[in-house]
């Protein structure tokens, strides 16, 4: 895998499916859709490690920023699955980080698409 | 109206249900399935999946054993990767074939030069780079 295919694999195995609650509920999610946000920040399959294995070799500020995004998402995992409205709210805001962080740190190799 | 989702998973088709209001969803998870949903009822538009890394080799849609001698020296390993890759397009593809004008959306963000041959190859086929609610609407709307 090249670096551009890597980084389009990051946007799209990670960030797209990551954002798939989170772009479109604001700061909580309807009790409906709690399984599907619950399936995007955990899986399967485990957007952390598929960012880990992509991740491997890039030195970034980013890689570790999102690591830690990670790291605090799997802290929040049982609470995030009560329901708990707190966690679940940053649960949303951690996984828009994530694509954030991932955007900018893909954005200079595929701005150069053709 | 319906939308008939096509996909290696489930994502695209929860999120069609949760979110796309006014659609009849229904899916497909192969080209054989997708032919056979366009032939059970009229289909209003299609929300495709690219990437059907998932997918069995046998449900491909392309000769992988061709596909390895003509592109990748062999290599069958390589040859389901590249059509894994793109087989939303290569299931589309199928369905134009057996008639099916149906709008298609993919929510990918392809460069403005591959969107152009996909409508080239296709016909009407849009695309949103991630899940955006308001985004998808107004594009299956406006196709």
């Amino acid at each position: 895998m090249n670096e551009r295919e890597r980084a389009l694999a990051l946007r799209h195995d990670v960030s797209k499916y990551i954002l798939r609650v989170a772009m479109n509920v604001d700061q909580s999610c309807p009790p409906g859709l709690l399984t599907m946000l619950l399936a995007d920040l955990y899986g399967p399959p485990d957007p952390s490690a598929r960012f880990e294995a992509l991740a491997v070799g890039i030195e970034a500020t980013e890689i570790t920023l999102v690591r830690q995004c990670f790291a605090e998402l799997r802290s929040l995992k049982e609470d995030i699955g009560a329901g708990e409205a707190a966690a679940v709210s940053r649960g949303l805001a951690l996984a828009r980080e994530i694509a954030s962080k991932i955007d900018r740190l893909t954005a200079p190799v595929v701005e150069g698409r053709g | 109206m319906r939308l008939l989702v096509i996909e290696d998973g489930h994502e695209y088709e929860e999120f069609a249900r949760a979110f796309l209001a006014g659609w009849n969803v229904s899916a497909a998870h192969t080209a054989a399935e997708a032919l056979a949903a366009i032939v059970e009822a009229p289909v209003a538009r299609l929300l495709v999946d690219l990437r059907f890394e998932r997918a069995s080799v046998d449900d491909l849609v392309g000769d992988v054993d061709a596909v390895a001698q003509r592109r990748f020296g062999g290599d069958r390993f390589r040859a389901a990767r590249y059509l894994k890759e793109q087989q939303g397009t290569l299931i589309l593809g199928e369905l134009r074939k057996a008639g099916c004008d149906a709008p298609a959306l993919f929510v990918h963000d392809f460069s403005e030069r591959r969107l152009s041959n996909l409508r080239r190859l296709y016909g009407v086929v849009n695309a949103v780079p991630r899940f955006d609610a308001a985004l998808m609407q107004a594009a299956l709307e406006s196709a």
